[in-house]
């Protein structure tokens, strides 16, 4: 059987170095590109003829946007709407990472923690920023919730901050080892079917239940990590 | 005729459904008990990781020995413990909400 994580293997397809970092696109980069023109692609196609009322192709795009709005302004309110192209943005392009990476041949970007951890950690910078532009000084409220005595300052503040950290990394884990084992559990049934032989069909009937979950498992972790960016924006804007 | 008004009045119905926001939080709401268990899982041990490798950079920054590490690994553990009682209140509030 072949080796499982071969195929969440980096390999470089244009070395390129930047003041002595290795900056070289890698078949990582060369997905999230695919799937940004894809994405692109297929909303221009989709919305190519307008109509009031709306063809097939036009409902796919419209459904998407009507999906997130309503799922920012129940989180947010309607004041959070103004961030409505990042989040949609966001969505997007984890859905597309994921639905991209259960077709054969294609390298699945969202099952590593380099490329998701810097989406995390560049959602959290947005989140900061927002919030302090929004609150101001207020902001840093977050850090002594209303309530705790000024003494215990010295514990909280430490204890929130990490708590802000992690937002990032728990939204990273909880999705990049979802797609991770998922992927390996693909595999490993695939290598099934070749070593039983004609009994492989066994597994290979089990393999065909596994893509259509893992079908799902993309979209709920795609839908799971864009509304826990909205709660955590929400909570940026206006406090916990 | 008065098919056509009760049909109507039927689609007013269903525009008014429409327009009001659809929650999603609902859906997580009535996530399973499995998945809630990942969640606080994955939050407890986010914050022990998290705070135990601020300590360790800090403690490769300023040359110390373990101390950072020491002393953000409990940091990091009530902050993972802080993030599990905000989620089971947040969750407790919806469920006494509906």
């Amino acid at each position: 059987m072949s080796d499982l994580m071969e195929q969440f293997a980096i390999k470089t397809v244009k070395p390129l170095e930047l003041n002595g970092y290795n900056v070289s696109f890698t078949n990582s980069s060369l997905f999230m590109v695919i799937a940004a023109v894809f994405i692109v692609l297929a909303f221009s196609l989709c919305l190519k003829k307008k109509a009031i009322i709306p063809t097939k192709a036009q409902c796919i795009p419209e459904s998407i946007y009507e999906f997130i709005y309503n799922m920012i302004e129940s989180n947010i309110g309607k004041e959070g709407l103004r961030y409505f192209s990042f989040i949609f943005t966001l969505f997007l392009f984890v859905i597309m990472g994921n639905v991209l990476g259960m077709m054969p041949y294609c390298f699945t970007f969202t099952s590593h923690f380099a490329a998701v951890g810097a989406l995390s950690v560049m959602g959290l910078l947005f989140n900061v920023t927002m919030g302090i532009k929004k609150r101001k000084w207020g902001y840093f409220r977050t850090f002594l919730p209303h309530g705790v005595p000024l003494w215990l300052a010295p514990l909280m503040v430490p204890m929130e901050l990490i708590s802000l950290a992690t937002e990032p990394f728990s939204l990273t884990v909880r999705l990049v080892m979802n797609m991770m084992i998922g992927h390996i559990i693909l595999k490993l049934f695939a290598g099934f079917i070749v070593m039983m032989g004609v009994f492989g069909i066994i597994p290979m009937i089990f393999d065909g239940f596994i893509i259509v979950f893992e079908l799902f498992i993309a979209c709920l972790q795609a839908y799971i990590y864009t509304i826990l960016s909205c709660i955590y924006l929400g909570q940026a804007l206006n406090g916990h | 005729m008065t098919e056509t008004s009760e049909k109507i009045k039927e689609l007013a119905q269903k525009i008014e459904a429409m327009k009001q926001p659809s929650s999603p939080e609902k859906a997580v709401k009535t996530v399973s008990l499995g998945a809630q268990a990942v969640r606080i899982c994955i939050d407890l041990i986010s914050g022990v990781i998290v705070g135990s490798s601020i300590g360790y950079i800090l403690d490769e920054m300023f040359d110390f020995r373990f101390i950072f590490l020491l002393i953000f690994t409990i940091f990091g553990g009530a902050a993972g413990i802080l993030n599990v009682v905000r989620y089971i209140n947040r969750n407790q509030e919806h469920k006494e909400e509906n």
